[in-house]
């Protein structure tokens, strides 16, 4: 009886959580996808740094061409996020670029909303990270063995 | 999910970045306090001599509290705009080739070939700025006419 009731319980927190990572990764999703293709047509003025030195990190990454290339990146992990396909490997590609926005707003911008965007950006990527843990299980092996063709051969269809 | 349900809450969760992005958004006037030194001076002189708008380019990019140590004006603010409205914009001069700028935190050094009417001899100018939080708030010039015969085997510029 009352393994039955665990198992109730722990499936109703199992279905929660679902819809929590499939919420903030449907927000995250839109907040990538919205945020990458702006800069190629524009629904906003690209927020220009709200901090002398994000103004110049930004400006430096839009001079370099690096800024067309992050931006790609937001608009390829968000419409897979939304489209729900391949997520844990746009879970991943969205690592880097959530850490630059995360720093260029903790430790450059320094401000109240730059505060809640940096924490609300690295909440929403490590809470999705967790999300789908089991697609990582076998990157965290302490001892991943010797190289080899297996994933190569894996992926069509191989032993 | 299915497809239908998937396609509605990406529309929701456009329109709520949509709304949280452009509801949040800095004016012009705050993001102005965050331009780096050298790219106000710059965007003055660009706006002041290029786009030939002096006196938007003053009230644009120099504090109410400016202060300017030129000998041949006041020191406002106004007195700025005075002076340089007083010369004839229509005309190909007044005219500023910068040639050098060089910035360090808040000071700005602006090197640049100055003319300020047609006929006059040109003008070898250094103009040093001091900017805060986006503004420039203190001026300093040192004028050197450039002579129509030099000594000097190289030339000023």
């Amino acid at each position: 009886m009352s393994s039955v009731l665990l198992s109730d319980t722990a499936d109703r927190g199992d279905a929660t959580f679902r819809w929590i990572v499939l919420v903030v990764q449907t927000f995250f999703g839109s907040w990538f996808l919205v945020h990458g293709l702006n800069y190629f047509v524009t629904f906003f003025r690209q927020p220009p740094g709200a901090s002398v030195l994000s103004h110049e990190l930004i400006g430096a990454l839009i001079a370099t061409g690096l800024f067309a290339w992050v931006k790609v990146v937001e608009v390829v992990v968000g419409i897979l996020l939304l489209a729900h396909r391949f997520v844990p490997l746009a879970i991943v590609a969205a690592l880097p670029v959530t850490l630059v926005i995360a720093y260029v707003n903790l430790a450059l911008n320094k401000d109240l909303f730059g505060l809640i965007t940096g924490t609300v950006i690295i909440a929403a990527n490590v809470l999705m990270a967790v999300g789908y843990l089991d697609s990582y299980r076998a990157m965290m092996r302490f001892d991943a063995g010797l190289p080899g063709l297996r994933g190569l051969r894996s992926l069509r269809g191989g032993a | 999910m299915s497809v239908l349900q998937r396609l509605i809450a990406a529309v929701a969760g456009v329109a709520l970045v949509l709304f949280v992005t452009i509801s949040t958004m800095r004016t012009d006037a705050q993001y102005q306090a965050f331009v780096p030194a050298r790219e106000v001076v710059q965007r003055f002189m660009t706006l002041a001599f290029e786009e030939r708008r002096p006196r938007d380019a003053v009230l644009k990019y120099m504090s109410p509290q400016f202060v300017d140590h030129d000998p041949y004006v006041a020191g406002t603010r106004e007195s700025v705009i005075s002076r340089l409205e007083s010369l004839d914009w229509t005309t190909a001069a007044p005219r500023s080739e910068v040639r050098h700028v060089i910035a360090e935190g808040d000071y700005v050094v602006v090197h640049h070939y100055l003319t300020r009417k047609p006929g006059d001899s040109p003008i070898a100018a250094v103009d040093l700025f001091r900017v805060k939080n986006g503004l420039i708030v203190e001026h300093w010039d040192v004028l050197q006419p450039m002579p129509e015969h030099s000594a000097n085997a190289h030339p000023m510029f």
